[in-house]
């Protein structure tokens, strides 16, 4: 009798895997041949021992291994969004503060000084005892800085310089000479 | 193949293929929740050692974690893990041969209590009389795979794990006629031993 042929089916009649004219052929040899049905039992037993699982694995050795695993760093593309959208939100900012004049309004020395000739020829306008003490308010400023210019001929004297009603012309050309020295 | 089986290698798949992408821990521990004991257990019946199990079996997964990318998703996920745990399993044995150890200690002592590990596995129903001879038959089963040639003892504990004849051919890269032939021999001696 060819026990060989049926002791090759065996893993695969165990397994459940084994084709039906195969599985018919095994059963029917393992009725008449008590040799391979011992072998077959044998077979069985061992496969079903290996496949125990007994053994348990220790407490915490899977959370130790997941606690090792490698971590992705931020890829190039995460890294250029972060600082993509960093940039956008500075823009934004940017562009806000420019149209709709967020934040305090720059001014120019020229509009400055435009302002202050109004007050100037605003006092012209005053009279009595309110324009002695303006003269009076405008000499104790001046006095500190002694703009004293007889030399520039464009102010004759300090009280010149305190009752003169300034032009930007004027100013522009004292500021000229100024940053020629 | 059974409906079920292609179930997991599709949940596999999928595991696989998303912790790839995302390196997200909690996909590769649902892929360790589906093995780890089946691995477990094949590391320590393969090397012979619980206590060195432990190693191996980091070891695996640990390579398992840092190889994924190259891992082609048209072979199964269980044959990859068990090709990755048969080399660690060698490269332990190879290890211990270098240190002039036993290769072949039986794993038969629960380290703790000291008492035979196949109390573990006895059932509740099980007399007496019949819990000693399954005990018996156990530590005879046991003693007589120890025994095996490597090779002969990979191809039936690898069988045992649900590998068809054909893919641990391919994981070993060898005939699977060859593969049968160490299964057959295998087999036989450990009926010869047990008879």
């Amino acid at each position: 009798m060819n026990c060989g042929k049926y002791k090759n089916m065996m893993p695969e009649y165990i397994s459940g895997e084994l084709e039906d004219n195969d599985r018919a052929e095994l059963t029917a040899h393992l009725e008449e041949c008590a040799d391979c049905r011992s072998d077959l039992e044998t077979e069985k037993a061992l496969l079903a021992f290996t496949a125990e699982e007994i053994y348990d694995i220790p407490d915490g050795l899977n959370s130790a291994i997941l606690s090792k695993l490698p971590v992705r760093k931020p890829s190039f593309r995460i890294n250029f969004m972060r600082y993509a959208v960093a940039a956008s939100f500075f823009f934004i900012l940017i562009m806000s503060y420019l149209m709709f004049d967020i934040g305090p309004e720059p001014v120019s020395f020229a509009e400055v000084q435009t302002e202050k000739n109004a007050s100037n020829y605003t006092s012209s306008y005053v009279i009595g005892s309110e324009y002695d003490e303006l003269i009076s308010y405008n000499s104790e400023l001046y006095d500190d800085d002694k703009w004293v210019s007889d030399e520039t001929g464009i102010f004759d004297s300090e009280s010149d310089l305190i009752n003169d009603i300034l032009t930007l012309e004027e100013l522009e050309s004292y500021d000229s000479y100024l940053s020629s020295l | 193949m059974g409906a079920v089986k292609k179930i997991a290698e599709e949940n596999d798949r999928e595991l696989v293929k998303k912790y790839v992408e995302t390196k997200d821990q909690k996909y590769f521990a649902r892929l360790m929740a589906l093995y780890d004991k089946k691995l477990f257990n094949y590391i320590v019946r393969r090397i012979g050692s619980v206590e060195n199990a432990a190693d191996v079996y980091q070891t695996v997964w640990l390579k398992i974690a840092s190889n994924l990318n190259g891992y082609r998703d048209e072979n199964k996920f269980s044959n990859y893990l068990f090709f990755i745990a048969t080399n660690a399993c060698f490269d332990h044995l190879r290890g211990l041969k270098k240190d002039n150890e036993n290769l072949f200690r039986p794993v038969v002592r629960d380290e703790e209590d000291g008492s035979d590990f196949i109390e573990n596995i006895s059932s509740d129903e099980d007399g007496p009389e019949t819990e000693n001879e399954k005990r018996e038959d156990m530590e005879r089963l046991e003693e007589a795979l120890e025994t095996l040639p490597d090779e002969q003892k990979d191809v039936i504990l690898l069988r045992s794990k649900g590998l068809s004849f054909k893919e641990i051919a391919e994981m070993k890269s060898v005939s699977i006629n060859s593969i049968l032939s160490r299964y057959r021999y295998g087999v036989d001696k450990i009926k010869s031993r047990i008879k």
